[in-house]
């Protein structure tokens, strides 16, 4: 579309940063009524620490927005309070899952401070990488980095195996799970590759027809390599690191953006084919696959139950889940805490006790919107780098969310991982708020109105295909 | 704490979660659509919909038939345009092959976009351009407009 | 790049969309049942906190909840009341489940039920406390204690059970050993744990409701089925089948009297007789000539083959064998071979007789009141079959009389004096082991107001010798009143 021929160059830009105060204001005001309800029906009164809390992660919010207004004016106004909203509703879980044990305060204050990095990495983002095409330049040593990262939890000294998943390290006493990084790297070096490669990639060599119908056209096999090379991946992650939930992402990441980038749903058939054949194999062969389907197939089954590493877990999700039925047992009144690793993989299932259907539902919208609102973001911008590193980020999002979800409400085989944003634990909440920077950045440079000079060349034209 | 008060602040509390997802959705339609009419023709410039009705009548009036290499070793070459992309390079499988040593296996790719052509430079060494202009960018180009591969020139023809 | 972008949009829609329907699923349609689920704990253990409604017997509160002090884990904790001897009934509420009328009626009681929402509703209104509603059994609390005492007295394992024949309300339902429900509704996992444990592994199965869920031979007791067949086919009381001291069953093996002897001098006995005396040979006779057809039909019209039953604790299904060659069909007419019934079942054949053929369904509950005294549920009787018509019960009635006062009936011991007694003896084999004792009646005879099984587990006697002075002292414990 043609700038000039719509209106006058001279339309005031639409910039929306109250739209975003406001917004920000009601996500807080949520975060600090999620503490109070807590507390108070915990422990009869509003928790002490309460206002230093809501001072430090609302002053930081509220940071992060007024840096918006210099430095990325045209941001989208949605992506930073729904990263709020989540983050500030995640903690007060987090802080309310942690009572009764060591004190009142014991989680909560570190996850603030892992809010509190997020929000710094984010900011630095914004500051310092103004045109995101800068990433586009090194894919392989973005690729490297992905896969140390990935690779890290496997190595004898740095690796941890926890439950038998092994997706963490440890450094000095902090353990992180690296894979919530890798993610990102990953989408960066697949932006910048597949912008490279597409054309190559989008070639076809024959057609597959039923009949007159024209179903599928295949790709050259000399082109298969990547498609290989990533599925290898995936299949060693799931293998190596007994980690089913960041294999899936990782290549469920992997076929969306090379769909994205060539148009081709050949790639997509073809990489499910694989993963589902290399998934088949694993199962017949590994024990522990073996028992996430058995898990996830008859959980009811008393022998499942009571099994070590059996279905014990995410019975008692769901039992958790039917207790807070459609409007919830209310906050700080159901008992979501019994529950294994309830303020981090199954932090879904504590809202859903608590807060309900209803409350579970405004969430996962929030959610939805959040990644409507990076799509929306690859839409509009003009790079195609840019296009393929947004897409990449929100559709991360959105799978780790249906994963996790997915899981805990037996849609899909429940798999260890943190829900972006919501999940206590450092290293997820910091690459939520590096994706969060990133999408801010590029949804300013999206929405900023192209200088004149180039506009006149007819360069606003958003190219769309 | 009563049962009732709890209550009372639950549902509160979960009404004022439907609330920021009203808003939020709120936000968005006035990204969409627009507060006024003027707004909205500027929402809508970030909100690429190519559907839009004014467009329609100019690009059928435009419409170029074929893609024409003016200059260079190929001059005279005449390609009919399909809804198929043209990759323009040296490489054997591009649609135009070029035997021009300023161009690389996979220069520059034409293609149509709901009947607008579009000129996309693939990564060349030695560029691509539109006039005189270097192709950083996708850009539309229409009937006539020269561009320029190596010593190769081609345009749309009607 | 646009359209796939546009079309992963619309995936995501699709997982989201996927979350949200399967999350309603969970959370509204199928929460209920995930709620009551038998495994989860969460529902008991908030039940704890909550006042949960009492199971009354007589007038008096046999469990019920009290609040405990402050350093206690749960607010509430469940309480019996003479356990030992309602434990069956009431069964136990722990941590980790719940059985008997806690479970049956665990809805009720927990106040969960869609009938107690209003009473719910304006109790959290007024900002009082939710209560659960009370269940109100029909035992008669002198007859349980009554049958207790006997049992305990002839010192084996067995089981008693009393009903009203006239509408099936259970009267008493006994069963030995018993154990205590308090230690398993205690709020210390471990303690609850290792308690259920030496009970679950216990030798003499103390967990077991004999009264409901334990299957014996019934001896001859099933006698009565067997004459009601015979009665209902045409015969009289007065009609007669061979009676030697052996019977050499058509298909082989033979059938020896209890006595030794034949039961009428060798001569063919009538069908009084043969009950008043208990004979083998002349029942086995019987069942022959009756064939498998019409004995089963009987069983069945009594209510055996009849699928378990929910009174509401489940009853176990009793049961009469088929594809019998006649030797076996012999056996079963005396209630050997695999006829398998329930005390309860027995004591059903007593009241269907006395109730003029018409077996009542058994029921536990009599009234479910909630908190504000509302009667949410009152029993109703129903008849559950018509087993006998009422000239051929009155005919037994006759006959099982002469058990208890005739000058060779085998149930003396049953007979109370200045009342009509109608019963009748059994002493089944067990293959293994010493028999098994029963004795079934009913009393008054012209006007029952009860109707009695008792067995006595590999009790090695006679059912007249141990079993009928047990059912003598819980017909008296109800009909004193």
């Amino acid at each position: 579309m043609n700038a000039p021929s719509t209106g006058p160059a001279t339309l005031p830009p639409i910039k929306r940063r109250n739209a975003e105060l406001v917004m920000l204001l009601l996500a807080l005001g949520i975060s600090l009524g999620a503490f109070a309800a807590a507390g108070l029906a915990l422990n009869e009164r509003i928790p002490g620490g309460m206002f230093g809390y809501g001072f430090t992660f609302g002053g930081l919010a509220i940071g992060v927005h007024a840096a918006l207004r210099f430095i990325a004016p045209y941001a989208d106004p949605l992506i930073l309070p729904c990263g709020i909203f989540l983050n500030g509703l995640g903690l007060s879980m987090v802080w309310r899952l942690n009572q009764g044990e060591e004190g009142e305060h014991a989680g909560v204050g570190m996850q603030l401070t892992w809010a509190a990095i997020g929000m710094v990495l984010c900011l630095l983002i914004l500051f310092f990488l103004k045109e995101p095409r800068v990433l586009q330049r090194y894919p392989y040593i973005t690729l490297l980095l992905a896969i140390v990262l990935l690779a890290s939890p496997m190595t004898p000294v740095l690796g941890q195996e926890v439950l038998g998943a092994r997706r963490w390290i440890g450094i000095g006493g902090f353990t992180l799970q690296p894979s919530e990084f890798a993610k990102i790297a990953l989408v960066v070096f697949l932006s910048g590759y597949l912008v490279m490669k597409r054309d190559v990639l989008s070639l076809a060599s024959k057609e597959f027809k039923v009949g007159p119908f024209k179903v599928l056209d295949l790709p050259r096999m000399r082109d298969m390599g990547p498609m290989v090379v990533a599925w290898c991946i995936a299949i060693l992650i799931l293998v190596g690191t007994k980690d089913l939930g960041t294999s899936l992402l990782m290549f469920g990441t992997f076929l969306a953006m090379i769909y994205a980038a060539t148009q081709r749903s050949s790639w997509v058939i073809i990489g499910i084919v694989m993963f589902l054949a290399g998934a088949t194999a694993a199962w017949a062969i590994f024990w522990h696959v073996q028992q996430r389907v058995t898990i996830w197939l008859d959980p009811f089954n008393p022998e499942v139950i009571d099994a070590v590493g059996g279905s014990f877990q995410l019975v008692q999700g769901l039992f958790g889940l039917a207790e807070g039925g459609v409007l919830g047992t209310g906050l700080g009144q159901g008992q979501p805490d019994t529950i294994f690793a309830a303020d981090s993989d199954l932090i879904l299932v504590s809202f859903g006790e608590e807060l309900g259907l209803t409350g579970l539902m405004a969430i996962v919208v929030v959610i939805f919107l959040l990644c409507e609102r990076g799509l929306r973001v690859a839409l509009a911008s003009r790079e195609l780098f840019v296009k393929m590193m947004a897409t990449g980020i929100a559709f991360v999002i959105a799978f780790q969310v249906f994963i996790t979800m997915g899981g805990v409400t037996r849609l899909i085989p429940l798999t260890g991982m943190t829900t972006p944003f919501l999940s206590a634990g450092g290293s997820s909440l910091m690459a939520s708020w590096i994706m969060l920077g990133l999408l801010l950045r590029m949804s300013d440079n999206a929405r900023r109105p192209a200088p004149q000079a180039i506009q006149d060349e007819g360069m606003t034209q958003v190219i769309s295909r | 704490m009563s049962e009732v008060t709890l209550i009372f602040i639950k549902i509160v509390f979960l009404s004022v979660l439907w609330l920021f997802v009203l808003m939020a959705v709120g936000v968005i339609r006035t990204d969409l659509l627009g507060p006024s009419p003027e707004k909205s023709k500027r929402a809508k410039q970030s909100e690429p919909r190519r559907s839009s009705a004014p467009r329609a009548p100019r690009g059928r009036r435009n419409e170029p038939r074929s893609l024409v290499v003016t200059k260079g070793p190929l001059a005279g070459t005449s390609l009919n345009l399909t809804s198929q992309p043209i990759v323009i390079g040296r490489a054997k499988d591009s649609t135009l092959v070029i035997n021009d040593d300023y161009a690389s296996g996979r220069h520059a790719r034409i293609f149509s976009d709901q009947g607008k052509w579009i000129v996309e430079d693939l990564g060349s060494t030695n560029g691509t351009y539109l006039g005189q202009q270097r192709l950083t960018n996708p850009q539309p180009i229409s009937v006539g407009q020269p561009i320029r591969i190596g010593k190769t020139v081609l345009e749309l023809r009607k | 790049m646009n359209k796939p972008i546009r079309r992963l949009a619309v995936f995501c829609m699709v997982l989201f969309g996927a979350l949200l329907i399967n999350a309603n699923y969970l959370q509204a349609i199928n929460a209920e049942n995930l709620r009551e689920h038998p495994r989860n704990a969460r529902q008991t253990a908030r039940q704890f906190d909550a006042a949960r409604g009492s199971i009354i017997v007589g007038n008096e509160q046999i469990a019920y909840s009290e609040p405990t002090g402050d350093d206690s884990a749960y607010d509430y904790q469940r309480r019996y009341k003479s356990s030992e001897e309602y434990a069956h009934l009431t069964g136990f509420y722990s941590l980790y489940n719940a059985t008997g009328i806690e479970s049956a009626e665990n809805s009720m009681l927990n106040g969960s039920d869609n009938r107690l929402a209003v009473s719910n509703f304006m109790d959290t209104i007024t900002g009082e406390e939710v209560q659960g509603a009370s269940v109100e059994l029909t035992i008669n609390p002198d007859a349980q204690e009554a049958a207790f005492a006997g049992l305990r007295s002839v010192g084996k394992n067995g089981a008693a059970v009393a009903l009203d024949p006239s509408t099936g309300a259970v009267l008493a339902s006994a069963s030995l050993p018993t154990y205590d429900a308090n230690p398993l509704s205690h709020h210390d996992p471990s303690e609850v744990v290792a308690e259920y444990e030496r009970l679950d592994e216990d030798e003499d199965k103390p967990l077991l409701d004999r009264a409901l869920n334990q299957r014996y031979p019934p001896g001859s007791t099933f006698k009565i089925v067997t004459a009601a067949a015979a009665l209902e086919d045409g015969a009289t009381p007065d009609s007669t089948q061979p009676a030697p001291a052996t019977y050499n069953m058509p298909a082989g093996g033979t059938m020896p009297n209890a006595s030794g002897g034949a039961c009428n001098g060798g001569d063919p006995d009538t069908l009084q007789h043969s009950i008043e005396i208990s004979c083998n040979t002349s029942m086995g006779h019987w069942a022959v000539e009756l064939g498998e057809d019409k004995m089963a039909q009987q069983a069945e019209a009594f209510g055996l083959d009849g699928g378990e039953m929910q009174i509401p604790l489940t009853v176990s299904e009793s049961s009469y064998p088929r594809g019998l060659d006649d030797s076996q069909l012999a056996q079963t007419g005396i209630g050997q071979f695999d006829v398998a019934a329930t005390p309860l079942q027995m004591a059903m054949v007593a009241g269907g007789v006395a109730n003029g053929g018409d077996v009542m369904k058994p029921y536990l509950i009599d009234t479910v009141q909630s908190s504000d005294l509302t009667e949410l549920e009152t029993a109703n009787p129903e008849v559950l079959s018509q087993a006998v018509s009422s000239s051929t019960a009155s005919d037994l009635t006759d006959m099982m009389v002469e058990v208890t006062q005739g000058d060779e009936g085998s149930g003396k011991n049953g007979a109370i004096s200045g009342i009509e007694v109608a019963g009748k003896t059994g002493t089944a084999e067990t293959g293994e082991g010493p028999t098994h004792n029963w004795f079934i009646s009913f009393a008054p005879a012209d006007d029952p107001q009860v109707a009695v099984a008792v067995v006595i587990e590999n009790g090695g006697g006679s059912g007249g010798e141990l079993a009928a002075p047990v059912a003598k002292s819980i017909m008296e414990a109800v009909i004193d009143e």
